[in-house]
């Protein structure tokens, strides 16, 4: 039985947009009487909308024994409001490796893919991913080779993914899987 | 039978008249000696007054109403005041089709009243004015236009025979 | 025996009593005379009309809001606020209002500044909702009164930012 926990390295929050308060001020008006030339005013309406979202992410996945390709689980921006051009980012850093609970020098190699409407990638951990609009959603699976399950030593075995999120300036496009421009630190 | 008034300022002469004596009948004096003889001259002052009132006045301003040339029996007195208004009821009021305003006339600080004496003229006086102020009303209409009524004054003379 | 001499005209007496001329008057076109000669009056009655009258020139006096903040987030994700067209010291003609315009040379769109970003918005009294160029509100003569006017997204914003739009308010009265 082996496990893939999920830990965050940053909580995406639904942020609800902040509202502005304005302390109570004077009413500023414009007055038109009969002498008024011309008779009409011009009215500003402003509207300020803060970025607000929410990504979720997979939690903990048990993986069969000799299960070559598992579920992890979906990544999906369940609603957004961003800025056009901005998008929410996120980063899947993991070992590739689940270790073996008993003998830390025995482990099991695996490998994350990502899969959208139209496009996928075998491996997430090396690439970035962008959600820009509400309903983006990445759906990941753990991959292990049946040779790799053939030379694994019998015991739990666990490791910990990453998952990274940022909002920032959207480089894909629209495009939720981007290619080779992200990775993790040090993961083989 | 008419009768004499005499002004106060009425100049009454005497004249002595010499008459030179016809044979025919003469209503004059017939003196045939040196002599005197009186002659009362009267002149006779019809009563009569002049009293001239504004056509027109707006609200807000003050109206004169002006008698002259009053003359009158002694016991005798010029009035003048409002006898009526265009309202059924005589009351101050201005129309604008349906809509209608309220206002008053004061004399000084006294408000008129419908028959009230505005202006006496009695005695000794020959003229009289009096300044009656046509107030705007307390509360301005709501509706636009111009308002519009009638006030009719009467002069009439107290103590007539 | 004294006898009464009618004085004759070659006479002129001077007296306190003068005279009451007619005709020599040089008429007086805005004032009503009366007078009164040997006991009869002119006019006859003795009276006199005087026309009283008071003029309301049409006055009035709109308020416009100048700025109108649409801060407030609503349970459906759309963004809304408002702002009152106010009347007062309304004088006009018997059968007439005041009557207020609303009018957007953008259709009533806000713009995001930056980007180009766009957000539809509705303008309402309650539940009745205005076209561009309706009349938003109307005032008759009375002392005061205000309408309250609703400015709201049309959906949800989809994407953040800073929005603006002008929108014009026009002044005229009528039926």
């Amino acid at each position: 039985m082996k496990k893939i926990v999920a830990a965050l390295s940053s909580l995406a929050v639904a942020a609800a947009a902040s509202v502005t308060a304005f302390a109570a001020a004077p009413r500023d008006v414009t007055r038109i009487d009969r002498s008024t030339d011309p008779q009409s005013a011009d009215t500003l309406l402003s509207a300020e909308i803060d970025p607000a979202y929410i990504l979720t992410i997979p939690k903990d996945v048990k993986v069969e024994f000799n299960a070559l390709k598992t579920d992890f689980g979906t990544a999906e921006l369940t609603q957004a409001r961003l800025a056009k051009g901005k998008c929410v980012q996120l980063r899947v850093t993991a070992d590739n490796k689940m270790e073996n609970q008993t003998d830390s020098s025995k482990n099991l190699p695996y490998r994350i893919s990502g899969e959208t409407d139209g496009s996928s990638a075998e491996d997430i951990s090396v690439t970035v991913c962008e959600f820009t609009k509400t309903g983006d959603k990445l759906g990941m699976f753990i991959n292990i080779t049946q040779e790799d399950w053939n030379k694994a030593y019998s015991g739990e075995y666990s490791d910990t993914v990453t998952f990274e999120i940022r909002y920032t300036g959207s480089q894909l496009g629209g495009s939720i899987i981007g290619s080779g421009t992200g990775g993790s630190d040090g993961n083989g | 039978m008419k009768k004499s008034v005499f002004a106060a300022a009425l100049a009454v002469v005497m004249a002595s008249a010499s008459v030179t004596a016809f044979a025919t009948e003469n209503p004059n004096h017939q003196l045939t000696r040196t002599g005197t003889a009186d002659t009362a001259v009267t002149y006779d002052v019809d009563p009569g007054y002049t009293v001239t009132i504004p056509k027109s006045i707006t609200l807000g301003e003050t109206l004169e109403v002006k008698a002259e040339n009053v003359t009158l029996y002694s016991y005798e007195s010029l009035v003048v005041s409002i006898s009526a208004t265009s309202e059924e009821d005589n009351s101050f009021k201005l129309r604008n089709g349906l809509r209608s305003l309220t206002y008053t006339i004061t004399k000084g600080e006294d408000v008129v009243d419908l028959n009230s004496a505005l202006l006496t003229v009695g005695g000794n006086a020959s003229s009289g004015t009096a300044e009656l102020k046509f107030n705007e009303p307390e509360t301005a209409p709501t509706v636009a236009g111009t308002y519009t009524g009638t006030v009719t004054f009467n002069v009439r003379i107290n103590g007539m025979a | 025996m004294k006898k009464i001499i009618s004085a004759a005209a070659a006479i002129a007496l001077a007296c306190g009593a003068s005279i009451t001329a007619f005709a020599t008057d040089a008429p007086v076109l805005d004032k009503t005379v009366i007078k009164n000669v040997q006991g009869s009056t002119d006019p006859d009655p003795a009276q006199a009309n005087t026309t009283v009258q008071f003029s309301c020139d049409p006055k009035y006096t709109v308020t416009i809001p100048k700025t109108i903040d649409l801060s407030t987030e609503n349970t459906d994700g759309t963004f809304s606020g408002t702002g009152s067209v106010e009347a007062e010291d309304v004088c006009i003609g018997a059968d007439q209002k005041v009557n207020v315009k609303i009018s957007s040379t953008s259709g009533f769109t806000l713009s995001e500044t930056g980007s180009s970003a766009t957000l539809a918005y509705e303008v309402k009294n309650g539940t009745t909702v205005f076209a561009n160029n309706d009349t938003v509100a109307s005032f008759t003569n009375c002392e005061s009164d205000s309408t309250e006017l609703t400015f709201v997204t049309k959906t949800a914003p989809q994407y953040s930012g800073s929005y603006t739009d002008t929108v014009v308010f026009v002044i005229s009265v009528g039926a």
